[in-house]
């Protein structure tokens, strides 16, 4: 799982690295990190896959911070829900989840007002999980179908992703963009015994690694960085 | 910086169609039902292991609902259930499928309830803590592994003759 995410997120890494060579060479001098930048995100593509996956929805959010030298603070967020529905097993789970982590621009900035980037990043995830009670039923021609509930419980989900990406600025403080995640679940023997059906922020629970993707639209606003005031005595 | 874009819009698509594609309810691939695997012996200088013996025309069915496994069978293995709903379980056995004289052997066992997958839900696994037999045909019964979870190549109970 690690290194088919590795490969593509490295492909894509050079496919851009290829792209860049293509555009006319400009001063790559890096800018002056003068500017603050708060930009807030949704990922459409969860919204839209809930329509043609009607077992599973999820709805995430993030907010990234600009610090300096290229390097962002993310947090994100969000809720989901999955249902499964068949003659053996029936049952739901509902969740919230937050994910925190920083993200590095593997591109210099071109100009001061040039924020599109790629990134390579990390992040903890964090799920606090609603399961149902299960009804289950066991089919038995000879003795006769057998069925009994299973309590419903609450339960925890610890993660860590790499993830990669491209977010590119369409209009003045409009982003658009997708990354790839690659998520390795810490307490995965915690969900061996009726795991959740969906874990909005991870995906499926029965999973110990899970490759997944986000297409985010975001929206950036900027002021201006305070000059750093010197402490050193005039002359 | 668009054409990065471009090709990575069209990357996600192509995942997205993918993901689509494949995003099917998973079958139950397995069964739920567990079996008790049965060998008949003879009595040999080995003592407990005995020695294999095939039972001609073997007639193996379960008192209960009168269900009939096994009818003219030649062999010395014998894949046998066990009821979900009670804590035992009676066969009646005939070696070569006469009627008179049969035996019965009785299973008395706990259950334990295992999930399996999402697709297949749970399956009861059992672990055998007693057994009776009649005297007939039979000469002894012995729990060999008391544990009948579907495990391979585990021979759960050896009946001698």
């Amino acid at each position: 799982m690690l290194r088919y995410f590795i490969s593509i997120l490295f492909s894509l890494l050079c496919l851009t690295a290829q792209a860049q060579d293509d555009e006319e060479p400009v001063d790559r001098t890096p800018s002056a990190d003068s500017l603050n930048q708060l930009r807030f995100g949704f990922d459409i593509s969860k919204a839209i896959n809930h329509i043609y996956v009607k077992d599973r929805e999820a709805y995430e959010f993030e907010i990234d911070w600009y610090h300096r030298k290229e390097l962002y603070f993310v947090a994100e967020g969000g809720w989901g829900s999955g249902y499964l529905d068949s003659s053996y097993l029936n049952y739901s789970s509902k969740n919230t989840f937050f994910r925190a982590g920083v993200s590095k621009s593997i591109l210099t900035k071109l100009y001061p007002s040039d924020w599109d980037w790629a990134f390579v990043g990390i992040r903890y995830g964090v799920a606090f999980i609603n399961r149902s009670d299960a009804k289950y039923t066991i089919y038995d021609p000879l003795f006769g179908n057998v069925g009994g509930i299973i309590q419903g419980t609450h339960l925890t989900a610890h993660w860590l992703e790499l993830t990669g990406g491209v977010k590119v600025e369409l209009l003045k403080g409009v982003y658009a963009g997708w990354n790839i995640r690659g998520r390795f679940l810490l307490n995965g023997n915690q969900f061996k015994e009726l795991p959740p059906i969906y874990i909005a922020g991870y995906g499926r629970g029965d999973k110990n690694s899970i490759f997944d993707y986000n297409f985010y639209l975001n929206y950036a606003i900027r002021w201006k960085r305070k000059k750093a005031t010197s402490l050193e005595p005039k002359n | 910086m668009i054409k990065p874009f471009l090709y990575c819009a069209c990357v996600v698509l192509l995942t997205v169609l993918w993901v689509s594609c494949k995003r099917v309810a998973d079958p139950c691939l397995q069964s739920t039902n567990v079996s008790v695997v049965v060998g008949t012996y003879k009595p040999s200088d080995t003592g407990s292991l005995g020695a294999d013996s095939t039972l001609p025309k073997a007639f193996i069915g379960y008192v209960s609902n009168s269900w009939i496994q096994y009818y003219g069978s030649k062999a010395n293995k014998f894949y046998l259930r066990l009821s979900a709903q009670t804590d035992t379980c009676k066969w009646f056995i005939s070696p070569d499928s006469s009627t008179a004289a049969m035996d019965t052997v009785t299973l008395i066992y706990s259950r334990e309830l295992n999930f399996v997958s999402r697709s297949c839900g749970y399956a009861y696994h059992y672990f055998i803590n007693d057994v009776k037999w009649t005297f007939n045909r039979i000469d002894s019964v012995k729990i060999n592994n008391n544990a009948v979870t579907g495990t391979a190549n585990v021979e759960n109970v050896k009946i001698f003759y």
